[in-house]
């Protein structure tokens, strides 16, 4: 840059100012351009309406989101300079093919950690996430896999909030978030849902934390022993079976001893002595079982959070009992009333064969 | 050849309470048998124990005999015979239930015991007690869950006796095939043995629906094909 083009060097300029520049500029024609940029700094920090200083900075700044605000600057003074101008088109251009360029190059990661997840090489995954999250990538799917990656809840917490800035009406990060937030008061509930999942290694991470953390030497020795019990499952190499699959097979139990009691009261011919109220038991019974064993298991749904408010998703211990406490009515009362039905035939018979 | 013990510890509770629970009662119910007439006591037999012909023709006490006839025994023998072999075998079952699901399976064992002994013998006019048909698909269960167990047996050898260990599925295997030729004589030829053959297959055969009753852990060792 030589000369003044076109810039408002305006006659109130005071001689220190004039001065500082005279010297910056001279550095900078003498090669000295780190310390010309210095000067220059200090004399907009001074002056800030030096329209030539922020001119100088554009070419001195390293920096492009730098250099596109000096040229914002001398606009503000200058409306008219088409120099800066121009400048600030080319480097705005030149922002957006960064962006871009850094949009690809964060996808082209966000890819590759995917792959490195489906090759469970979840380390190698959760190390290249906070990689890309430190070099300030804004890519939604980093911070996802970092919040579903890490073992730590300050960091999945953390990876949420930014998640959320990026995209501000997804429920879901919304509800996961308000859920890590309960979990990290209540980390056990934390271990047992990834315990839940069969993410064993984090279960076992996060059971150690609350273990190191604990003053209860009962919850320490509870602690250990299913620290113990996940390790020997990951020994085992143990199937997870979903929880549905568990709530499904077990609902079948009370059902079925009460279809098998039901059908030996009607003599095995429920249909030629048609009693309703029998086969709306077996309903009942069916219900009552479907929410025994939901409580029973734990296992993760929105239910649990409509019904009783459990931030977790997983119900608190006593939702449970309730739950379980009204199963176990739906069960027992159909069995009462058909012993009862029993009880008035037996009677019946005994009267009969009574003189 | 009797059951002694089972040589393989508990995997996921120490004490087998509902086992015990079971026991008790039925050494109560013995007990308070023992002191009743005899009169009293034939009544007692034919209104709580099961009887096909009155379940066909819907008389007598329908579903509650189905229950109670599984806590009535004959005598000592019966009952100290059934309960060692539930003790045997009916620890690590509920170990693997939770002792209110190993109540609800020896309950649908027992039940289905009688389910199938109406069915095969609808003429049978002679009430069916004890807790042998619950106690088979106990075995059944075992032999489904523990398929590598072994059991220390009493093994008298002439006049000999010897406790070796063996295999479960041997054990219960044996056990279930000498049920068979009388089971399949008084099914032909109508011939009352007084033990009630078709009970014990009958409760054998429930043994298929303790997968409705194990804990979620040991039902997915199961399917891992590692050791419940």
């Amino acid at each position: 840059m030589d000369g003044n083009y076109g810039y408002n060097t305006s006659n109130q300029n005071t001689m220190a100012e004039n001065n500082l520049l005279q010297q910056a500029i001279a550095a900078v024609r003498a090669g000295r351009e780190l310390g010309a940029r210095d000067m220059f700094l200090q004399i907009v920090e001074e002056y800030p309406q030096n329209e030539l200083a922020w001119m100088w900075l554009i070419d001195l700044l390293d920096d492009l989101d730098d250099r596109i605000y000096a040229c914002e600057q001398v606009l503000a003074i200058n409306a008219r300079n088409l120099n800066a101008r121009h400048l600030l088109v080319r480097l705005q251009a030149e922002k957006l093919q960064q962006v871009e360029e850094q949009r690809i190059r964060a996808d082209e990661q966000a890819r590759y950690i995917r792959e490195l997840v489906k090759e469970r090489k979840l380390e190698s995954a959760l190390e290249l996430a906070r990689t890309l999250a430190q070099s300030n990538i804004n890519h939604a799917d980093v911070w996802r896999f970092l919040a579903q990656l890490s073992p730590d809840a300050d960091e999945k917490i953390r990876s949420l909030e930014k998640l959320l800035e990026l995209k501000p009406d997804d429920i879901q990060v919304k509800r996961d978030l308000q859920r890590l937030k309960h979990f990290q008061q209540n980390p056990m509930e934390l271990a047992e849902m990834y315990e839940e999942q069969g993410n064993f290694e984090q279960a076992i991470s996060v059971y150690g934390q609350v273990a190191a953390n604990t003053k209860s030497k009962r919850q320490w020795n509870m602690i250990y022993w299913r620290i113990v019990k996940l390790e020997n499952l990951l020994q085992e190499n143990i199937a997870r079976i979903p929880p549905s699959i568990s709530v499904a097979r077990l609902t079948g139990g009370p059902a079925l001893l009460y279809l098998l009691l039901m059908l030996i009261q009607t003599g095995i011919n429920p249909f030629a002595h048609p009693e309703p109220f029998l086969w709306f038991g077996f309903l009942l019974v069916l219900f009552g079982g479907f929410m025994i064993a939901l409580a029973s298991v734990r296992s993760r749904h929105r239910l649990w959070f409509i019904l009783f408010k459990n931030v977790g998703g997983s119900g608190a211990p006593g939702a449970r009992m309730l739950v379980a406490s009204a199963g176990w009515c739906f069960v027992l009362l159909p069995h009462v009333m058909l012993v009862m039905i029993a009880y008035q035939r037996l009677v019946d018979s005994i009267r009969w064969i009574s003189p | 050849m009797l059951p002694l013990n089972d040589t393989e510890p508990n995997r996921y509770s120490m004490f087998p309470i509902m086992t015990v629970l079971l026991i008790a009662v039925n050494s109560l119910v013995l007990a308070w048998e023992l002191t009743l007439p005899a009169e009293t006591l034939n009544a007692v037999f034919w209104l709580f124990g099961f009887t096909p012909s009155l379940m066909w023709s819907r008389e007598g006490a329908g579903m509650i005999s189905s229950i109670t006839s599984v806590f009535l025994h004959g005598g000592i023998f019966h009952l100290v015979s059934n309960m060692l072999f539930l003790w045997v075998f009916g620890r690590r079952v509920e170990d693997a239930c939770g002792p209110v699901r190993f109540l609800l399976y020896y309950l649908v064992a027992g039940t289905s015991a009688d389910f199938i002994t109406a069915l095969v013998q609808p003429h049978e006019a002679i009430p069916g007690i004890g807790a042998s048909g619950a106690i088979f698909g106990v075995m059944g269960a075992y032999l489904l869950l523990f398929p590598e167990g072994r059991i220390r047996a009493l093994w008298i050898i002439y006049i000999i006796p010897t406790w070796p260990k063996i295999r479960a599925f041997w054990f219960v295997l044996y056990y279930l095939v000498i049920q068979i030729p009388p089971a399949l004589d008084s099914f032909m030829n109508g011939v009352h043995y007084g033990i009630g053959y078709w009970a014990h297959i009958g409760g054998f055969v429930a043994c298929i629906f303790i997968f409705l009753f194990l804990k979620p852990e040991a039902f997915a060792r199961y399917m891992s094909n590692v050791a419940v």
